[in-house]
């Protein structure tokens, strides 16, 4: 997984660098795609197999109850003179849930987030390389049409952008202190190669082959009535420049050797030999593309929040013993909905505690549990949380359950599948994880499910989570919080104002009532307006028979 | 390896990967293609050398067809010089000395001569032993050198001259007659010493023909072949025996008199003869006769009227030499 000794890999993500992507074959995906102009998804491809760094995190018992797909695909945005750019979704997905297990990882990215959002300068350069990434990729996969019919002049193209990067790496990001001052590292590696010292030659040549000196007469009518070639010098400093009896027997060659006879066939095999040599410096684009998206997704998160009047902020890292504190903590999927994300605040006073949650139905409970879920997820990246200030502590795994969906083959009752749930969650939880559980043990009668909720609770408690559990079972965790008989358990309750509606907003306590009641009568599940159904239905039902 | 793709001034490395890139040394990854790129060389190359040796053998091949065509048209051009060498100055000036006088006696009649050299008995006989040329038309048809030469072309060795050179014994129709079917019966063969200009005219014509040129011209074999044809049918002796002639013997129809015209066409009407001495440029003979058919019986008329008057013109012309 790391590169080869000497190579510079302009890994964003990782201190060390790391090379994610299979080199060799996407080497030879390039070539097949730089020579053809047909790639079927070079980048896709490549990234789809790339690994990640080390993580802890498991993401199939999260992922999906944190919609995560969906929040990356939403809230990850870039923006290329006014574009929306289409990002590597499923990749940067894959990083997202698999956040590294190495706090200096961390550590690493957050300084990135950091500098980028202090200094529009490095934003901006690192956006300009972004671009140039882009049309790298749109070059070399053939989603430009145009100049498809003249396999060199897109080759050329290619040449062009990729020494565009190159110059770019080399010469900007002289500001960074952060991983970004790697890029210019890399920059300047690559120039100071032969390869590039190649690649500058080939397209000085290209560009410029021979001076020719021209003199024109014109005459009173301001037309050229003559002109005459002063001199033609050519370029002879460069070392593709040959001399056109060389040319015409390179094009003997090259017919011999069984390739046209043109003087398009040598350019191509000097394109050929150029790229060669730089193709270990380019294969790196494929993972510098989606680090660069991953930074500039998060910049862009982070614009779409303030865009709805929130904040998001990199959290305080503390150990699990420090307290935590969320201020105007929102679930950044409300935005994506375009619901109205209320923020709220929420403090516990050390990381390694069990937090029960009641209030009534509808009251945000689940929201919370989503925002602190997707806010912790963020933080393990390295990336803005979304809340306006945030003390968090990282945490070894993560495990979220919060839909409960039947499915057909599904050969247990509710209790059954929730029970089995529990079972897994212990299989895999390690010590000091982050737990999620939406409504525990709601699946079967209140006695009965109390008991295996306070069996949960207390084994939870041995392993030291850092666990946010909601309840219905109002009574159960009441004598809970009276009763205080475990350890490190916490109680927050669906803060309510004065016409007994949810604000939101989390208090401590238990709360007194779900408000099923309030519930039913918005809902229409009231005594009477049941009653009045069912009289409608018996009078339709006697006048269709009258 | 080299290639032409490279320069002095290319980094290694970089002609390394050129190298690689025409195919020079295979990359792994590659090793299909370059395999199929070989392929397409050794293919491109068999076909290279193949044309290389059809055009070689080509070449060869012309080349000694060349040399082939130079033989033979220096063969031809020697037997062209060898030909040509056969023809002295004087025999190549003959029709020069001839034409005058035939355009001469064309134009107006001088009146007749007889030289005192042909006086002497049997002095005509002798002087007409000499080698001669003869050509006899009318008199509208000696008006240029190109006429002259259409008209000898159609002249032949008639009765006039067979006549001229063996007289008949009288003018008396029927002995006239025997000389004239004796002479046409295997007489034409008397004096062969006098031969139709037409020999020397057209014979000298193609002796003089600038066949050098015409063999400088020739590419080919077959043309060349053609042109040795053309001059092996030259008749050289022929030619020459007649461009050998001392003597020019002319006969000159003046138009036909006007009346019915005999079944072979003959009419009566004057005929200018004239024996010419070449060598010493004179006019050995002239006279002019009319002969008229009329005095043939019907039966003789109708077959030799032409022939039997020639002959009693040519008893006529000797008997003025006689007078």
């Amino acid at each position: 997984m790391h590169g080869s000794p000497g190579a510079l890999i302009p890994d964003l993500l990782h201190p060390t660098p790391i090379q994610r992507i299979d080199v060799e074959v996407t080497k030879i995906a390039m070539t097949f795609a730089f020579a053809s102009g047909v790639s079927g998804g070079l980048f896709a491809d490549a990234l789809q197999k790339a690994s990640v760094a080390p993580s802890t995190w498991e993401p199939s018992v999260y992922a999906g109850d944190l919609f995560l797909h969906e929040f990356v695909a939403r809230c990850f945005s870039v923006r290329l003179r006014g574009k929306e750019a289409s990002l590597s979704i499923g990749h940067l997905v894959k990083v997202l849930e698999r956040p590294p297990a190495d706090p200096a990882v961390v550590e690493h990215r957050r300084a990135i987030v950091a500098e980028l959002a202090a200094s529009p300068e490095l934003r901006g350069e690192l956006e300009a390389l972004y671009g140039e990434l882009c049309k790298f990729r749109a070059l070399l996969e053939g989603a430009t049409a145009g100049r498809k019919w003249d396999s060199n002049r897109r080759q050329l193209d290619i040449l062009v952008v990729a020494k565009e990067i190159i110059d770019g790496m080399a010469q900007g990001f002289g500001a960074a202190r952060s991983g970004l001052s790697i890029l210019r590292a890399f920059g300047q590696r690559v120039r100071q190669g032969e390869p590039y010292r190649s690649l500058s030659d080939l397209l000085r040549y290209e560009e410029h082959l021979a001076t020719v000196s021209l003199k024109v007469r014109v005459g009173a009518d301001g037309r050229i009535q003559a002109f005459e070639i002063q001199a033609v010098q050519e370029n002879q400093a460069n070392p593709f420049v040959t001399s056109p009896l060389r040319r015409w027997l390179a094009r003997i060659e090259l017919f011999l050797r069984g390739y046209k006879f043109g003087e398009g066939e040598i350019m191509a095999r000097l394109i050929d030999a150029v790229f060669e040599g730089l193709q270990d410096d380019l294969v790196q684009f494929v993972q510098l593309l989606v680090e660069i998206e991953f930074y500039l997704g998060a910049l862009g998160f982070r614009e779409m929040a303030q865009g709805a009047g929130l904040s998001v902020c990199l959290p305080e890292l503390v150990g699990a013993g420090e307290a935590r504190a969320l201020t105007a903590l929102f679930n950044p999927l409300l935005l994506v909905h375009g619901g109205k994300a209320v923020p709220c605040n929420l403090a516990t006073d050390r990381h390694a505690t069990t937090v029960l949650v009641t209030g009534p139905n509808s009251g945000g409970k689940t929201r919370l549990l989503q925002a602190i879920g997707i806010a912790q997820i963020l933080a393990q990246s390295g990336l803005f949380v979304p809340a306006r200030t945030a003390r968090l502590a990282l945490s070894p795994g993560l495990v979220v359950s919060l839909t409960q969906e039947t499915k057909a083959d599904q050969t247990e009752g509710r209790l059954g599948v929730e029970l089995i749930r529990i079972r897994a969650l212990f299989e895999r939880l390690p010590p000091g994880a982050m737990v999620i559980l939406d409504e525990l043990c709601s699946g079967t009668n209140p006695s009965e499910g109390e008991e295996i909720f306070e069996l949960v609770v207390k084994m939870l408690t041995r392993l030291k989570p850092q666990a946010f559990i909601t309840t219905h079972f109002l009574a159960f965790a009441a004598r809970l919080e009276r009763e205080r008989t475990i350890a490190d358990l916490r109680f927050i309750q669906v803060e309510l104002g004065p016409d007994e509606r949810p604000t939101y907003q989390f208090a401590p306590g238990v709360a007194r009532t779900s408000l099923a009641g309030q519930a039913a009568a918005r809902l229409g599940v009231t005594g009477d307006q049941l009653l009045s159904l069912v009289e409608r239905n018996i009078a339709q039902m006697q006048n269709g028979r009258g | 390896m080299g290639t032409f793709l490279a320069t002095r001034k290319m980094d290694p490395a970089l002609i390394l990967r050129i190298e690689r890139a025409i195919g020079g040394t295979a990359r792994p990854a590659r090793a299909k293609l370059v395999t199929a790129r070989l392929r397409t060389s050794l293919l491109r190359l068999v076909i290279a050398v193949g044309a290389t040796a059809l055009v070689s053998t080509a070449v060869m091949a012309r080349r000694r067809y060349q040399e082939e065509v130079s033989r033979a048209r220096a063969a031809v051009l020697d037997t062209v010089h060898a030909q040509s060498a056969l023809v002295t100055a004087d025999e190549r000036g003959f029709m020069g000395r001839v034409e005058p006088w035939l355009l001469g006696l064309a134009a107006g009649y001088e009146g007749d001569v007889v030289t005192d050299e042909l006086r002497p008995p049997r002095a005509l006989d002798a002087v007409l032993g000499r080698p001669s040329v003869y050509v006899r038309g009318p008199v509208a048809a000696f008006s240029s050198s190109a006429a002259i030469a259409e008209t000898a072309s159609t002249s032949t060795r008639d009765a006039l001259l067979l006549c001229l050179l063996d007289p008949p014994a009288s003018r008396a129709e029927k002995v006239v007659l025997a000389k004239v079917r004796a002479a046409y019966s295997g007489g034409a063969n008397t004096g062969e010493h006098a031969r139709r200009l037409h020999d020397a005219e057209a014979g000298l014509k193609q002796l003089l023909f600038p066949w050098e040129e015409r063999v400088h011209q020739a590419r080919e074999l077959r043309d060349l072949e053609r042109i040795k044809a053309d001059v092996g049918r030259v008749p050289v002796e022929q030619t020459k025996c007649a461009a050998q002639a001392s003597l020019l013997i002319a006969a000159m129809d003046e138009p036909d008199e006007a009346g019915p015209a005999d079944l072979d066409g003959e009419r009566a009407h004057q005929v200018r003869v004239a024996v010419i001495d070449l060598r010493a440029d004179k006019v050995l003979l002239r006279a002019r006769k009319r002969v008229d058919p009329n005095w043939l019986a019907a039966t003789t008329r109708s077959n030799f009227a032409s022939a039997v008057d020639g002959c009693a013109l040519a008893f006529d012309v000797r008997a003025v030499v006689g007078r």
